[in-house]
């Protein structure tokens, strides 16, 4: 069933340099989210104070938008 | 230190696994394959699959045995012991084996840089933590249920509805009677931590197939890690609830799926199917989630052959009767729950067949909440804080899917089995989400959650591996594991993990009610009250805490919907007195309307109540009958010792 085959890189002609700076921020994006929700209380005030919060709650709204535009409308 | 309790738990634990162990090798020996001799198996994969079938097959037994009448402590005892004996000489070579694999995953890790040490300790740190859960409070649905069932099949020798969740005693009680057997062993403490050994068990599988899927040691160390900070996961350590079992059990069907048409295809059919059923007898929530990856994996296998368009034909009647085999193994693996279902309910096939299908049938949002859940799934998933939703996934899983797109692509898909696993999780996911899109539960559906985490982890390692320009990249999946480990663990202690009160607990300088707050407290003080065999009305839904024959003459969904339907406090009063109950409990957060009605500030004058302990939002009564009216119409007694019954009243 599973054989293993000689492999190709299909991705070796995407632009890579774009394409990994993307992904950190996905990265870093995702695991700052977590630490927003999961961090003690104590610490919210100074997120804030950084825009974490807010910024997340503008792309969550944006995201949502976005998918109720394109597929309920 | 309490001694007593320390040796109680490790040597019931202990020896409960190795039961479980010994019972899976020897059905496997039975199945055709000595445990020792499955080839292509890594030693892991076979002391967890032998253990996880010996869970399931034992449950199962256990609950043939007290639906007997005979679940009496010498017999678990006797019939554990025979096994251990039986089947150690099966399970022996492979635990020799696992200890060199152990080592050889030591000496991997002496010669990987140190965050990758770093990872693994924290890693291991996190899963070791689970012991700490005995210093978490019960409470919740275990209290009500999952532990409250157990603890009076054990006291009672047999299985009976629970007296207030006659209806619920109708699911699959895998779980249920694992916890039975080591509370009639002496080890409730054992019980609350036996879903320990069963997820190791549940991620070693995951573990072999990533293995399967091409993982090296790095990616078996985040998948290890994504494991172990899922919050759905973490939240099930020590809280009693049974939902860790169908995942494991889930786990290993999806790993025997996978193991079907390579060797000894006999016993990977059968497993297959045992597991699955298993997996859905834990948890009907997997019917619709696991049934449509196991086929797909077994499909998939048609068409890896199938290249020959000659062969087509042949393939097709394989599949037939691959999937016939399945379903033989899989109805073996059920059958002791639809007999359990039938003796009880007089209806094998319950609650499907009834008419609207009550408890199963659920739905938790209005439409627009619902549209947001499915909108945002993955996120959902990840972030959600919904109601009952208890737990995420690890939001490694998220952060890692993406870089799949770097990966290499193999020439054809149907020959990654990477692909294959992941299509099966979605498959899976996919289905759930037509058909349940209100239920936004991982623990509903876990073993196919975990299923997306060997994609994230190849995607990661693969990364990990990469030339040194990519090392900016790396660096952020290391810099993402580490602070994750040390977020979780940081969050769950004095969630879910207790170091401080554990030690106290085992020191013997925690009693029981001290770890477990208002509700035991209350049930201790009606335990020292009440008279053997009293009857309670429970206007609440939590009650493990109580004597275990208090528990069995408690009020029953019948009594409680008569008594709803009652209009006067009066004649609510007098039903309860021809009843027979002599105590109520009640608690005003959940029964406020039921103790309203009843004004227990003015009772008729042929009643006097007496309160006996009082919080802010639980009471305890005694209920003295001056001068009823009537006579009682029913009273428990014990008519077959040590089990009680509701009769007449003579």
């Amino acid at each position: 069933m599973f054989r293993t085959k000689e492999l190709t890189n299909w991705s070796k002609d995407l632009p890579r340099v774009p394409i990994k700076i993307a992904l950190s921020f996905w990265m870093y994006g995702v695991i700052a989210t977590f630490l927003v929700l999961n961090i003690p209380a104590k610490f919210h005030p100074l997120l804030r104070l950084l825009g974490l919060f807010g910024l997340l709650q503008r792309a969550q709204e944006w995201l949502l938008q976005f998918f109720a535009a394109r597929y309920l409308s | 230190m309490n001694l007593l309790l320390i040796g109680t738990l490790s040597l019931v634990l202990v020896g409960y696994c190795i039961a479980c162990l010994c019972a899976g090798a020897i059905v496997i020996h039975l199945l055709c394959a000595r445990a020792s001799t499955i080839k292509s198996c890594s030693a892991g994969a076979s002391l967890a699959s032998a253990l996880l079938l010996g869970q399931g097959i034992l449950a199962n037994l256990w609950l043939l045995v007290a639906l007997g009448g005979w679940f009496k402590p010498l017999f678990i005892l006797g019939l554990m012991t025979l096994t251990i004996v039986g089947g150690a000489i099966f399970i022996w070579p492979n635990i020799i084996t696992f200890l060199r694999q152990l080592k050889s995953v030591w000496s991997d890790l002496r010669n990987e840089s140190l965050a990758w040490q770093v990872v693994a300790l924290l890693a291991i740190l996190i899963c070791m933590a689970w012991f700490t859960s005995l210093g978490r409070p019960l409470m919740g649905d275990a209290t009500a249920f999952y532990m409250a069932l157990p603890k009076v099949v054990a006291a009672a020798h047999r299985l009976m509805p629970l007296p207030g969740y006659e209806a619920y005693t109708q699911i699959g009680l895998q779980g249920e009677m694992h916890y039975a057997a080591l509370m009639a062993l002496g080890g409730s403490d054992a019980a609350q931590l036996f879903a320990w050994p069963t997820i190791i068990a549940g991620t070693i599988m995951l573990l072999a197939i990533g293995s399967k899927v091409g993982l090296n040691r790095r990616g078996q160390w985040i998948v290890f890690t994504c494991v172990f900070t899922s919050s759905a996961v973490i939240y099930l350590s020590g809280d009693g609830k049974v939902d860790l079992f169908a995942a494991a059990l889930g786990l290993a069907a999806y790993y025997w799926a996978t193991q079907v048409g390579e060797h000894r295809r006999f016993l990977a059919l059968a497993l297959t199917g045992l597991f699955t059923g298993f997996a859905i007898v834990a948890k009907f929530s997997y019917i619709p989630v696991l049934l449509p990856g196991i086929v797909l994996l077994l499909v998939w296998k048609l068409f890896a052959y199938s290249k020959d368009k000659a062969r087509f034909g042949s393939s097709l009647r394989s599949l037939g009767a691959t999937l016939f085999q399945l379903g033989f193994w899989m109805l073996l693996a059920i059958l002791p729950h639809l007999i359990k279902n039938y003796v009880l309910f007089d209806n094998a096939i319950a609650p499907f067949s009834t008419s609207g299908l009550g408890w199963a049938e659920q739905t938790w949002f209005r439409p627009e909440t619902t549209r947001r859940i499915v909108l945002t799934y993955p996120f959902a998933l990840t972030f959600g804080q919904y109601w009952g939703q208890y737990g995420n996934l690890s939001p490694l899983v998220l952060a890692f899917l993406p870089l799949a797109i770097f990966l290499p692509k193999p020439k054809s898909l149907r020959d990654s089995p990477l692909a294959a696993i992941t299509l099966a999780a979605l498959a899976g996911l996919i289905c759930w989400v037509i058909l349940r899109p209100s239920l936004l539960s991982p623990r509903y559906i876990l073993a196919t959650l975990l299923l997306f985490i060997p994609l994230a982890a190849r995607a990661a390692e693969h990364i990990s591996w990469s030339n040194p320009k990519q090392q900016w990249l790396s660096g952020s999946i290391m810099v993402g594991i580490i602070v994750t480990l040390v977020t979780v663990g940081l969050y769950f202690k004095n969630i879910t993990f207790f170091p401080s009160k554990t030690v106290r607990y085992l020191a013997g300088g925690m009693s029981q009610c001290e770890r477990d707050g208002v509700y035991c407290r209350a049930m201790e003080a009606l335990n020292e009250q009440a008279e053997p065999g009293a009857r309670v009305f429970l206007a609440a839904y939590y009650r493990y805490w109580l004597r275990p024959d208090l528990l069995q003459c408690l009020s029953g969904q019948d009594e409680q919907h008569i008594m709803a339907q009652e209009k006067t406090s009066e004649a609510k009063w007098l039903r309860i007195h021809k009843r027979g109950f002599r105590y109520l409990l009640a608690d005003k957060t959940t029964h406020s309307k039921l103790i309203e009605s009843l004004d227990t500030a003015q009772p008729p004058p042929w009643l006097k109540i007496i309160p006996i302990f009082e919080v802010a939002y639980l009471s305890v009564y005694r209920l003295d009958f001056l001068d009823p009216p009537s006579e009682p119409q029913v009273e428990c007694r014990q008519v077959s010792p040590p089990a009680w019954d509701l009769v007449a009243h003579q």
